[in-house]
Parts: structure tokens; C-alpha cells; sequence
């Protein structure tokens, strides 16, 4: 089964005065189970909009896109049971609460009993190394960590899909380098993961796929691991074309 | 922890919106089914108490309240009606109460797009009703500090208990307050996202609700075309009711009066469902989930 097929999808956003801006425009994308996918792209490319309607908390404009056989509109609570989400960003946790209280009220939304709660919240903090602060407000935390609470509260249903919009975007090098490399463990596990990114290095080093995409336009999709440098070249020969306009309709 | 293969795909019901649960785990019968909703009412209900620990913002009504029933307490005493004193109590206790769901409960959607978890919230299998409805239900709950407040400090001031005749009468009353405060604070949490100038709207609903809700000045008294709308705010039947259990008379009509609180009540739940929904499909449609 794939973890997502879009068939022309399609996402228009109203604009102030100037009608519509159209941030995903006849995607077709189909990516396959237990592989972990990478979405690259500049900022505004439409990465988080895809990962939005994937996510069901954006309706697309038309088009379809089903998560795991479901379709995101129509069986909304359906793909809501079987994904994990991590936006980018510092923000979406409860700053007041400690992270352990976090993560057990993220459980409760996913309707973890109470045995179950304790359990996966004790793992998931020793496994992303927050521990020894669960007793501590998020609004002591450093950034990184807050992202680290973020991908707990994005496992704590254990989802078959997990989904990762610019996890570490606005990290130090430090923290990114160690966040990818709990991803790198997730890879492992052989889960299936849709990452968003716009660092280059950071799709060679995790993904399994690679689909570029600008403007809302897929521009390519590499259906293998990349090796370390072969995607900078094509990378920026795709957006160079998009800049010229002859990107589109391309033979992907 | 192990990435599992897919499940079959369930034969519930679809609506994305409704408002039942459907937990990823199979749930082998309504009993159980109804507990995790409840504990996702119960999660939520902690959640928020949790949120509003040591924040001030949150309780400042529940601050200013002593000081407005010394300001009623001592007027009725200087115009020597010891009488009244049961109505300048329960009008700082009311007042609290509306405050608080109308500034901290009614913002409970705005704030949360602000902080950047609605969108978790939605896209989590828990009904997004539910969890609004706890959080609403531990705000209301914690106004009830209110009647506290105001009850210790009427008492200090007039030197002895302020005496509520009725105490099973006055608690009922309490209960089906705070069950109708819970469901129009629904109300007022959908309509602040969906109202072009929610704060200007805000503002607005304070000082009319209390003279409709008769917080002090029971409706009855109030010109005719006060009082016929008045009928149609919970706030003036909780009124009239919690003041009638603290006078040493009967109270006519309990029942009708208690159902007539929870009907309106019930009114408020239907229409902050309705809200909720109109709410959810258009920041989905618009993508206004989160603020930019």
C-alpha cells in the first residue's frame, strides 16, 4: 500500500486583493510504504501545504490525496489514526506544562488508555534523551529539545506514518545533527516517514526518496537513496530552470 | 517501538467532523467506548487547570471580585439593607463567573491557533468538541472560587455567615449554572474566531449581559422591554434561583426553573456545536488554522 497518493492535487490560497496564489498545482506523487520520503524545496515550494492536506487539517482545493488507502477528506478521522505529525518551529507545545505532562495529554487525543500512556511516555522521553528534565516545564527548554518533545508527541500513537515539516529548521547545528540521527533511527525501524526540507544534506543523509518540487510543481522525483553530493547539481539545475520558466512539463 | 502494518480500514462512520471518537485501538463495546471520552474530557479538564497555574492572566476576575463585593456589601449596609446583602453577594460571584468564560473560555480557540497546536489538535483522532468542552468545563468550574470569595468577604463584612437558607437548592442552582455557562462559552469560543473584531466583540458582552443576566438587579425589575429578552439569558433564571435558595422562603417552581436553566443550556450546546463546525471547515478551507 502507499503512505500517499495525490492525483492532481491542487491548493489555492485567497490573497488580499489579487484573487488566488496557488501553493500546489496538479500534483501526482505517489510514495510507497516503509521508506522514509524526502519532500525538498525553497521555502514556499509548497512542502508544508502537502504536508497540511496530508495531515487533514487543510482542505485541498481539488484533486485527491489518500494517506494509507484513505482518502484525506473523506475519511479524515480514518488517516488521523494512523499518522504522527511534527511541524517545524518552537511553537505547539504547552509551555506551562513539563513535557511528561505534555506527552500524556497527547496520548489522551490519541486514545492511549492510562497503562499504556505511562508506558510509551516513560520510552519515548529516555529514547530522545529527555528524561531527566520530564519534570520540568517546556518553557525551560532549549530549542532543540523542544523539537525532540515535538517528534515524542508525533510518536506517541506509534503512527504508521509519520510526518516531519521542516523538523529542524531554526536549530543549531548541534541539536540538528542529533535530531537527524533519531530519524536516522526511525529509518531503521523501517518506518514510514514524509520529510520536508529545504538543506540539501539533510536529504542525502535520511532519505530514501527525493522529490523536489517549486511552486508548487513537482520537478522530480529520485526513487532511490541519493549519494552524498549528487543532489546539489540537480537540484539547483531544476530551481535554475523553474527561474527561467522551461521547469514545467518537464519529462519527470 | 516498531512501525506495524496497516489496519483494515474501519467501517464507522466517516464524517470528518463528527463528533464521535474513533480510537485507533479496536473498542469492544459502548461502555468503553463512552470511558475514552470521557477521559479525553478528563485530559482536557486537566490540561487547562494545569495551563492556568500561577498565571495570573486567567484569574483576574477571580482577583477583583472580593474587592466589587466590598463595594456592594458596604452600599446596602449604608442604606441599612442587611436584607440585600445576599444580592451583593452573589452579583460579584456572577459577574466573576461570566468574566472568566467570557475572556479565558472564549479564547480557548484563538489562543490555541496562536500557540500553534490547533492544528495537533485536529489532526488527532480525539473529537476537537470534546476536548474544547473540558477545557471550557475546568475554566467554569475553577469561576466557582468566585462564589467563595464572595460568600468569605460578605461574611467578614457583616460580621456573621451571609446564610444560604437553602443549601441543596442553591448547590443545584450552582450545577446547572455552571453547565450552561460550559456550553454558551462554546458558543463564545467559535464566535471570536469567526467575528472579523473579536475583541471589540468581546468587550461588548460584558456590562449588557449583567443587566440581562440581573447578576444585581433581578430582571423583574427592569423595564419590560429588558425583561422579555432578559428571559432568554440563562444568566437572569441562575440569578433569580440562587438568590431565592439564600432567602429563608420557599422557592417556587425548582424544577421548572432548574430545567428551564438547562434547557436554555442545552440551546447553547446545540448552537456552539453548530459553530464549532462552521469554525473547523472554514480555517480548513481557508487555511487559517494557524496564525501566520
Amino acid at each position: 500500500m502507499n503512505a500517499l497518493h495525490a492525483n492532481s492535487l491542487t491548493r489555492a490560497f485567497a490573497t488580499r486583493g489579487s484573487g488566488t496564489r496557488v501553493a500546489l498545482d496538479s500534483v501526482n506523487l505517489t510514495l510507497p510504504e516503509g521508506r522514509v520520503h524526502a519532500l525538498l524545496g525553497p521555502n514556499g515550494a509548497g512542502k508544508t501545504t502537502l504536508c497540511r492536506i496530508a495531515s487533514t487539517v487543510l482542505l485541498p482545493t481539488s484533486g485527491t490525496a489518500h494517506i494509507l488507502g484513505h482518502d484525506v477528506v473523506t475519511e479524515a478521522r480514518a488517516v488521523r489514526r494512523l499518522i504522527g505529525i511534527v511541524f517545524g518551529g518552537d511553537r505547539g507545545l504547552y509551555d506551562r506544562l513539563t513535557a511528561q505532562e505534555n506527552l500524556q495529554f497527547w496520548c489522551s487525543m490519541h486514545g492511549l488508555k492510562r497503562r499504556e500512556t505511562k508506558v510509551r511516555t516513560s520510552e519515548l522521553l529516555e529514547r530522545l534523551g529527555l528524561a531527566p528534565r520530564r519534570a520540568d516545564r517546556v518553557e525551560t527548554f532549549s530549542r532543540g529539545m523542544k523539537q525532540r518533545l515535538h517528534l515524542a508527541r508525533g510518536l506517541v500513537s506509534d503512527p504508521e506514518l509519520l510526518i516531519l515539516d521542516e523538523p529542524t529548521v531554526g536549530m543549531d547545528p548541534i541539536s540538528a545533527r542529533e535530531f537527524r540521527h533519531l530519524i536516522t533511527g526511525l529509518r531503521d525501524e523501517g518506518r514510514t516517514v514524509l520529510l520536508t526540507t529545504h538543506d540539501l544534506a539533510e536529504a542525502e543523509a535520511l532519505a530514501e526518496t527525493v522529490t523536489m518540487i517549486d511552486q508548487g510543481t513537482i520537478l522530480r522525483h529520485v526513487d532511490s537513496p541519493p549519494e552524498a553530493g549528487t543532489l546539489e547539481p540537480l537540484y539547483f539545475d531544476l530551481l535554475g530552470r523553474v527561474e527561467d520558466g522551461t521547469a514545467r512539463g518537464m519529462d519527470l | 517501538m516498531s512501525a506495524r502494518a496497516p489496519e483494515p480500514a474501519s467501517d464507522r462512520p466517516l464524517d470528518p467532523e463528527s463528533p464521535v471518537a474513533e480510537p485507533k485501538s479496536p473498542i469492544p463495546g459502548a461502555g468503553e467506548r463512552i470511558r475514552a471520552l470521557l477521559f479525553v474530557v478528563v485530559a482536557s479538564f486537566c490540561l487547562q487547570l494545569r495551563q492556568m497555574r500561577g498565571n495570573a492572566d486567567w484569574m483576574m476576575p477571580l482577583i477583583t471580585t472580593p474587592l466589587l463585593t466590598i463595594v456592594f456589601v458596604t452600599i446596602f449596609l449604608h442604606a441599612g439593607r442587611l436584607e440585600l446583602v445576599s444580592y451583593a453577594v452573589l452579583a460579584p460571584a456572577m459577574m466573576a463567573m461570566w468574566s472568566t468564560s467570557l475572556m479565558s473560555a472564549g479564547e480557548l480557540i484563538s489562543s490555541e491557533r496562536e500557540n500553534g497546536s490547533l492544528e495537533g489538535l485536529i489532526a488527532a483522532p480525539a473529537p476537537f468538541g470534546l476536548v474544547l468542552f473540558g477545557r471550557i468545563a475546568a475554566v467554569t468550574t475553577l469561576s466557582l472560587a468566585g462564589f467563595a470569595e464572595a460568600w468569605v468577604t460578605g461574611s467578614l463584612l457583616i460580621g456573621e455567615p451571609v446564610p444560604i437558607a437553602q443549601p441543596w437548592h442553591f448547590s443545584a442552582a450552582v450545577l446547572v449554572t455552571v453547565l450552561a455557562m460550559t456550553c454558551w462559552a462554546g458558543v463564545m469560543s467559535s464566535l471570536f474566531v469567526l467575528a472579523r473584531s473579536a475583541r471589540i466583540f468581546q468587550n461588548s458582552l460584558s456590562y449588557p449581559f449583567f443587566v440581562l443576566g440581573g447578576v444585581l438587579v433581578p430582571v423583574s425589575m427592569l423595564p419590560v422591554w429588558v425583561e422579555v429578552p432578559s428571559r432568554l439569558v440563562f444568566l437572569s433564571w441562575s440569578s433569580d434561583l440562587l438568590r431565592d435558595s439564600m432567602a429563608p422562603v420557599a422557592v417556587d417552581d425548582l424544577l421548572l426553573r432548574l430545567g428551564t436553566i438547562t434547557l436554555l443550556g442545552l440551546i447553547g450546546l446545540g448552537l456552539s456545536l453548530f459553530l464549532l463546525d462552521r469554525t473547523l471547515k472554514r480555517v480548513r478551507t481557508t487555511g487559517r488554522l494557524t496564525h501566520a
